[in-house]
């Protein structure tokens, strides 16, 4: 076995370790507050790349906790729009609450022209526009704005 | 207009919220070096904000992130390719990189393994097996790049339990079987030297100093579990600045020049920002160290 052969086996036990959220084997139990934090950053990397491919992420409360358990199981194997795909996919099977933000964001990604859902306790209309998205609530004052919140 | 061979003097990395800053502090000629992140840059279309600074005699270092130099794998020469036409294109004198791994396969060929991508940069392991590895590909990278290549020290959150060198030692020996340089970032050093327990002091004067192209410095957080976060988003902490202060000072009492000393700032990126650090790192460079410390 050559020194590549040996170091690529090892840093893929150990990567693969790290992204599942768990102390890799060797390491003392010492490090665990180092490789756990190490955990939160890649995850939350990730969570960031999506979040930028899909803002309306905030509006599923509790969104990066539920994504960073996900990402723990199902490590990167495309770009940020593929764990977007394959994250909106899992989420019905564990989250049957998140039903009303799926319809909101299948608007978002051009799939559905309009749903009701509701954000934060209020009942909105999200219609999508062409390359818009359109949150109307029956807040008396700015009932209309676009996009998705910050 | 003539270029500085060498990073000097404060700097600040390029972000696009800050262009007309750094832009303004060129044409004062208070700006000698600034540094691009590799990946967000198309070489045949630089952004007219750092053309305008490269015509201006600012050197630009193109900055990777992705080429993961301490995997397993050789440097892909698409990356390679690619750094190599940035520097090219900014007419820079260097290019750097990091010694991280930042994916890994089962096998070291990508191609017969399914490739895990860590989107970070992770320290790799520091024994004499990977020490060959990376003394190779770092070889790969410089016959591939028309310039000059320094790598630099990233943020550890841990160690390896079968590391036999310590982060100094490993990295002097990569110095002196390849001639790269290095670019410190004392605020990873910190955060490394934190997270294993060893005196961030006493390893900076370990470090091959003269091998420094130059230096990075950033804000982060100094959380309850002991642990320092190197997070680009926050202020530069006290002992972050007064490792600034050591490091001149070492130069100084080494009679060598003291390289240029980088901010780099990735989240709350504004011009009140940035220019607050940036009084912050200059005074910490101006300030005098206990003379215990500058040996």
């Amino acid at each position: 076995m050559t020194a590549r052969s040996r170091l690529a086996g090892r840093q893929e036990e150990v990567l693969a370790a790290l992204l599942r959220g768990e102390v890799p084997p060797g390491f003392a139990a010492a490090s665990a507050t180092g490789t756990a934090l190490t955990t939160r950053v890649l995850h939350r990397k990730r969570s960031d790349a999506v979040l930028r491919v899909a803002p309306e992420l905030d509006l599923l409360p509790g969104w990066r906790d539920r994504f960073h358990g996900w990402a723990a199981a199902h490590p990167a194997a495309g770009c940020a729009h593929d764990d977007l795909a394959a994250f909106a996919a899992w989420l019905p099977t564990t989250h049957p609450d998140a039903a009303g933000w799926l319809r909101l964001h299948a608007v978002h990604d051009g799939r559905r022209r309009a749903a009701v859902v509701t954000i934060a306790g209020r009942r909105a209309l999200v219609l999508g526009l062409g390359a818009r998205t359109w949150h109307l609530t029956r807040r008396p004052r700015a009932g209309l704005s676009e996009g998705a919140a910050p | 207009m003539v270029r500085d061979p060498a990073p000097h003097g404060t700097a600040v990395a390029w972000r696009r919220p800050v262009a007309d800053l750094l832009a303004a502090w060129a044409a004062a000629g208070d700006l000698s070096f600034t540094e691009v992140v590799a990946e967000n840059v198309d070489p045949g279309h630089l952004p007219a904000d750092l053309a305008a600074l490269r015509d201006a005699g600012v050197t630009v270092v193109p900055h990777g992130v992705t080429l993961g130099l301490a995997g397993a794998g050789l440097p892909h020469p698409r990356r390679l390719a690619h750094l190599a036409a940035l520097a090219e294109a900014f007419d820079a004198p260097l290019v750097s990189e990091h010694v991280a791994f930042v994916r890994a396969a089962a096998t070291p060929d990508p191609l017969h393994g399914d490739v895990l991508e860590a989107g970070h940069l992770l320290p790799p392991p520091r024994t004499a097996d990977s020490l060959d590895v990376l003394v190779e590909n770092v070889r790969a990278a410089q016959a591939a790049l028309p310039v000059p290549l320094a790598v630099e020290n990233i943020a550890a959150l841990f160690t390896w339990p079968e590391d036999t060198l310590d982060e100094p030692a490993f990295l002097t020996a990569l110095v002196e079987r390849t001639g790269c340089r290095l670019v410190l970032d004392v605020a990873n050093l910190h955060a490394s030297a934190v997270a294993r327990g060893t005196d961030p002091v006493a390893d900076l004067l370990r470090f091959p100093l003269e091998a420094v192209a130059y230096v990075h410095v950033a804000g982060g957080q100094e959380r309850p579990d002991g642990l320092y976060l190197d997070t680009h988003a926050h202020p530069m902490v006290p002992p972050v600045l007064g490792l600034v202060t050591t490091l001149v000072a070492a130069y100084r009492h080494r009679g060598l020049p003291v390289p240029g000393i980088m901010l780099e700032r990735d989240e709350d990126v504004t011009p009140e920002a940035i220019s607050s650090e940036y009084d912050a790192l200059r005074a910490a460079v101006a300030a005098r160290v206990p003379a215990e410390l500058g040996r």
